[in-house]
Order: structure tokens, then sequence, then C-alpha cells
């Protein structure tokens, strides 16, 4: 079983490689509100300069992938690092090297809509949200359990250009 | 599964970084800043959180020497250029800048204010090179365009900032770093905080118009001819050099921007109503 992971982030790492772009499942409440277990993610390979505080990346770790939200870069006391930490959660994870973030989540698909993932347009109702459920665990299972209630089936991709592998993204 | 080393988004790591030091990017241009002294490091990744970029290729480099702490200097910097070389001063710092290989050297007390104002200057003459000038201003994007609004002390800039709707992304409340690129000019998030002292938003936006605040009994925008605005921007943009050819580069500059971009007073009450008008 871990060996067909390892396999899949194998090939997945290779469609956005080759292709520049890959779609993923998500999975886990890390992410919560912003991305919800079941949604689909496009990750883009942007050149890591390009990369903001507020974006959402991709990153590969321990057989893993993560897809969490840039909150600082550093270079203090070594090489230049990349800081995450999933919008529900109250901790930063350890710190990304620039070999282990593979791209960019340019777009969220949920039910047949495309979510913006970036802070550009960040309500407050959202961020009281994310205070929220950051520091309950409660209201973050209240959230996914309305969530599935309202019924959010994740929908096939239609149209895609892309055959990659949607390995599942840890957002937990 | 080990990562592969050719899926990085990098093809190298910046040189620099190997240095000790934090770049910086603002307004999209990378500054390096060279220091051994850790507890300045830490200070400058701190204060300017998000513009540190250290895969950024820097433009420009700069090499922090640390004089002992001293109380922060109130007294205006002083800019002067002898050939290639540009010398700052100000009771907290000495700095010089070679603008042809764009390297230069800081000594400061180990405080933030010096380094701030000295990355001022630097950029508005990097600006005042390509067109662009830094502006007594808040700025902000609404709607994929960007904002500003500028005015004397006292105008509303903050209030502004204050105001903005939930769906407005402010680039800063105090200094506005507007570029002109290829496709027309934008505005730029800065770190140069004022009365909020909130560090602005890292992003940038397509121009979309410039204001020129006024408090009045209601909220309303009127025109303004490009003469006013010209002179009205002038008294706002912030330049610390007397060098004649860049003074009249950022005079030029100034009516170039206003004939070139939507502009208007906006008389506002200081109510989150005026921002309606806005977008």
């Amino acid at each position: 079983m871990a060996e067909r992971a390892a396999i899949e982030m194998e090939l997945a790492e290779e469609v956005l490689r080759s292709y520049g772009r890959l779609r993923i499942v998500a999975r886990g409440s890390s992410m919560v509100p912003t991305i919800f277990p079941g949604d689909i993610l496009l990750v883009e390979r942007n050149p890591l300069d390009r990369l903001r505080p507020g974006d959402v990346v991709l990153a590969s770790r321990g057989g893993r992938f993560f897809a969490h939200r840039v909150v600082r870069l550093t270079a203090l006391g070594g090489p230049p690092r990349v800081i995450t930490r999933g919008d529900a959660l109250r901790e930063e994870d350890p710190a990304f090297s620039h070999q282990e973030i593979l791209g960019r989540v340019t777009r969220v698909s949920r039910g047949g809509r495309f979510i913006n993932v970036t802070g550009e347009d960040d309500l407050n109702g959202k961020r009281i949200l994310q205070w929220a459920i950051r520091n309950s665990d409660s209201v973050t299972a209240g959230i996914l359990w309305l969530h599935a209630r309202v019924g959010q089936a994740v929908p096939a991709v239609r149209g895609s250009s892309l055959r990659a592998s949607a390995r599942l993204a840890e957002c937990s | 599964m080990g990562v592969l080393s050719s899926t990085s988004l990098l093809d190298r790591l910046p040189a620099e970084y190997a240095r000790g030091g934090v770049t910086l990017e603002i307004g999209g241009i990378p500054i390096f800043l060279r220091s051994g002294d850790a507890e300045f490091c830490r200070m400058i990744e701190d204060r300017y959180a998000g513009f540190v970029n250290p895969f950024a290729s820097a433009e420009y480099e700069f090499e922090i020497d640390l004089n002992p702490p001293s109380e922060p200097s109130d007294e205006d910097a002083r800019v002067s250029k002898h050939g290639d070389v540009w010398f700052f001063d100000r009771g907290d710092f000495h700095a010089e800048w070679d603008a042809r290989t764009r390297r230069g050297w800081v000594r400061q007390a180990p405080n933030p204010y010096a380094i701030d104002t000295v990355l001022r200057i630097v950029h508005s003459l990097v600006l005042a090179e390509e067109g662009g000038f830094l502006l007594h201003a808040a700025s902000a994007v609404r709607s994929g365009q960007s904002f500003v609004f500028t005015g004397i002390s006292g105008a509303g800039k903050t209030t502004m900032s204050r105001l903005a709707p939930a769906d407005v992304a402010v680039l800063t409340d105090e200094i506005s770093y507007i570029r002109r690129r290829a496709d027309g000019y934008r505005a730029y998030g800065t770190p140069f905080a004022g009365e909020l002292a909130r560090v602005g938003e890292n992003i940038s936006a397509p121009f979309g118009g410039l204001y020129f605040l006024e408090k009045g009994p209601a909220n309303r925008i009127e025109p303004i001819d490009d003469r006013r605005a010209a002179r009205a921007l002038l008294r706002n943009i912030l330049f610390f050099s007397h060098d004649e050819r860049l003074v009249k580069r950022v005079f030029d500059s100034a009516f170039e921007f206003v004939s070139n971009v939507a502009t208007g007073r906006l008389i506002f009450t200081p109510d989150e109503r005026a921002w309606r008008l806005v977008g």
C-alpha cells in the first residue's frame, strides 16, 4: 500500500513537472473553510521567487502531499524556507525547503464552482469563522457536518486536458 | 519517498542567502541587506514579514554595519550625489550607494528606522529613473484595480484605510508605490506603515484611479483638471534628492501620470459610505 502511494506521488510529481499543472483531490480538514475534503485543487508550477505569503502551496514530505497556506518566507539561520500553516490550524508546519515545494494551488473546484484561495478577497465573516475553527474542534466538526449535509458531492472533472493522477493531498 | 531535486521550482538558490542577510522585495524590486548580526536580521524579517523573499535574486545589495544602539533621529535625511555614488545621511545612519554597480553599505544603529529610511530613499531614486514615484498616500486594491488616496496631513488617508470594506485589500495607509510598466501604471503594496502601524499587503494591481482627499459634508467625487492635479500630486511625492536631472524627471513624471490616469477630488465624510464611490 505504501509502495502504491509512493508510486502515485511520483506520478503526480512527474505530471506537474512535465505539464506544469496537476489536479488533485483534497482530504482532511486543516484548510477548512477554504478547502474542504473532496475539493479538487488545480496546482501550477510557478517559480518560487514569485511566492507570496497568503498563497496556498502544494508541498511533499514523508510520502505525503500537503496543501497549506504560506505564512512567511525566511532565510534566518540557513537556506531559504517556506513557513506554512493550515487555515484551520493554530500551529505552523515545520519549514519546507525549496525542494519540497511542488507548486501553487491556483484554483479550487467544489461542486462545479471555482473557489478563490488567495487572501485578496477574504471577508471579515470568513476571518471570524477561521478564528473559530482554529480555536474549536467542535466548530470544525460542525462546519464539516454542514458541508456534508449541504451535499458537496465532488463532480468528475470535465474538460480537463490533464490526465493527472488524482492522489489525495493532505489537508489534515 | 525522496523528493526529486529536479522538481524544485528554482533552478538554483540565490547566491545571497549563503552570506547572511535578508532579501526584501518591495514593489517587485528585491534588495538584499547583508548582515552577519542574527538579531538584526530577525528584526528585519519580523518588521517586513510579507515582503521577505529569500528566493528572489537581488537586484540591489547593501552591506549593513551596526553601530552601538542610539536614539532614532528625528531630523530629515540628507541625500547628495558625487559621481555615481549617492550619500544618505541622518543622525542615526550614514549610507553610500553606487547606482551603477547597484551596491552600497549602511552604517547605522541597530534599529529598524534607519534602514526603513534608506529603503525609502533607494526606492524613490530607482522609481524616479523609470517614471514612477513614492507618494504620501493610502492605496488599496478593489476588483482587481488599485486606487490611491492622497492629500495633506489630516485629509483622511488613514481614515480611508481604516474604513476599507472587506472586499478591499489595503496596500498602505502611508506611502504608496507607483511604477510605470509597459502596460500602464501599477500600484504596489508597501511595508511603510503610518498611523495604522499595519504593513500593507504585498500585492499589486493596475491603476484604477487617483483621488485627492478632502473632508466635507457629503460623499461625492468632483473632477480636477490635470494642471491642478499635477500640482497637488507634486506636493505629496516623496523625494529626497535635489539632483537637478532627477528632480526634473520626477516633475515630468507627475504631469505624465495625471494625464494618463483617472483623477478626481474625493470629498468625503469620515464613514465607510465613501467607499461606495470607489471602484
